[in-house]
């Protein structure tokens, strides 16, 4: 047992041989697969924040996606605003001079028709007159013939009035 | 008394199993076919553990290959250091063989370890080592250099360290395995009960031959490391 | 004679064991201060106790191999 002799040298060659067959069999395909799985490990690792980062920019677009809508929403209201505000003004305007139109149209029958009823009652205490000169020129007799022809011209009068009255009431109304 | 020397003696002569025919004979000694044997073994064992292995849905015996590397390599691996990294397989191949032949008389086998040219064969392979990775890793003039320090007196004694640490390795490791040997052979021989030795097998067998494989490779990492940084 | 002394040769040789004991004895001693002083380090404390402990211990095994060898070659 203390003598050392060509054993020794079988040792050495056994152990060399055998560090050889670990290295072969344990060690480099243990060790190559637990690279493979870290390298695994590693791409998903940025398969995974690619993923994130992709989602973060989806986010961001959904995001101004939404505030350009907003935008144009608000926009788009402003913009009917001012148009319903012109359509109205517009309308109000034609509704104001429509009826200034009206107003100076129904003035001027109004007048005209005053005009026309005046000279109508002017051709007609004239026509009454020269009825009432003729008449009393011709039947100048007695005083009771005077009183009856007074009744006969205010009646006459206070029916062309009542003639004349609702047709320019009429005329303003419109 | 005569019965136990006779029974030492017997057991610790590291007899002959057969010549190989040349050169007149070399004779193959015992000690060197049982590390055939766990040599055998421990490929098998790496063989059938390794085989088939897969990234997912990993077996058990996977599982199991994947543990003791991972673990051992890491544990190495703290004793060695971060650049000493490429003597990782070497330095675990050596703690499970040693181990293994440590406990191998357990199963009935003569340990290897008990074979002065075992031990020699291991510390003259370290001492190897440590000088090769400090020539490899500094340069010649580096490593000549690195036996004048920290003073240039102490040369002489760094120059006997290359000597004294081999040996110390290799009479460390065949003497507690021997102390250990003869010690079980005493208690054997003094108890008539196996309850004894039994309890003992487990601390001089098991638990010292597996811590004089961890130191083993602990001291040979340590000169390496030294030598490399 | 002759056998007389070597027996006392290999019984000097294993006075080496006095160094392994009390160099053993002084390691524990400080782990179990160690321990007590920082109780939750008491595993690297172990560990190193532990490989202290084989180291300290290869002293007396050197007395033991030399007192072997004495036996075995001298006999």
């Amino acid at each position: 047992m203390l003598k050392l002799d060509w054993n020794l040298l079988f040792t050495v060659i056994n152990l060399l041989i055998l560090v050889g067959a670990m290295w072969y069999f344990l060690f480099k395909p243990v060790r190559k697969i637990l690279e493979a799985r870290q390298a695994e490990a590693d791409r998903e690792n940025a398969l995974a924040k690619a993923k994130t980062a992709e989602a973060e920019a989806v986010k961001a677009r959904y995001e101004k996606c939404l505030s350009d809508t907003e935008e144009e929403r608000r926009q788009i209201i402003a913009k009917a605003r001012k148009q319903a505000d012109e359509e109205y003004k517009k309308i109000v305007n034609n509704a104001r001079s429509t009826a200034k139109r009206i107003e100076a149209d129904a003035t001027e029958d109004a007048a005209r028709s005053k005009a026309r009823i005046v000279a109508d009652a002017e051709q007609e205490i004239a026509d009454m007159i020269a009825i009432a000169t003729e008449k009393n020129v011709g039947e100048r007799r007695g005083a009771g013939y005077e009183d009856a022809l007074y009744e006969q011209f205010l009646n006459e009068v206070a029916k062309d009035e009542a003639v004349s009255e609702p047709e320019k009431a009429e005329g303003e109304t419109e | 008394m005569d019965q136990l020397s006779e029974i030492i003696n017997e057991e610790l002569e590291v007899k002959e199993v057969f010549r190989i025919p040349i050169f007149g004979g070399i004779p193959v000694s015992e000690s060197v076919v049982v590390t055939w044997i766990i040599m055998a073994v421990l490929i098998l064992c790496a063989f059938l553990l390794t085989r088939n292995m897969t990234l997912h849905n990993i077996s058990k015996r996977q599982a199991l290959a994947e543990w003791i590397v991972t673990k051992l390599s890491g544990l190495v691996e703290g004793m060695v250091g971060e650049r000493g990294k490429a003597f990782v397989p070497y330095l675990c191949t050596v703690m499970l063989y040693v181990g293994i032949a440590n406990i191998s008389g357990i199963f009935g086998f003569k340990a290897p370890t008990k074979d002065l040219n075992v031990t020699a064969a291991l510390a003259l392979m370290s001492i190897v080592l440590v000088e090769a990775a400090g020539i490899y890793y500094l340069g010649v003039r580096k490593w000549l250099h690195k036996f004048t320090e920290p003073i240039a007196v102490v040369t002489p004694i760094n120059i006997l360290e290359v000597f004294t640490r081999p040996l110390s390795l290799c009479m460390r490791l065949f003497g507690n395995v021997v102390g250990a040997f003869v010690i079980m052979e005493l208690i054997k021989t003094i108890t008539r009960n196996i309850l004894l030795p039994a309890v003992f097998c487990l601390y001089f067998d098991l638990f010292d031959g597996l811590l004089q494989a961890y130191v083993f490779v602990f001291l040979t990492s340590l000169y390496i490391r030294e030598e490399i940084e | 004679m002759n056998t007389t002394l070597i027996a006392i040769g290999a019984g000097i040789a294993v006075l080496s064991a006095l160094g392994a004991g009390i160099g053993i004895g002084i390691a524990t001693g400080k782990a179990a201060e160690a321990i007590a002083r920082q109780p939750e380090a008491d595993g690297k404390i172990n560990k190193a106790l532990i490989l202290g402990c084989a180291l300290a211990e290869a002293t007396a095994i050197y007395g033991f191999v030399i007192a072997f060898l004495i036996i075995i070659m001298l006999k």
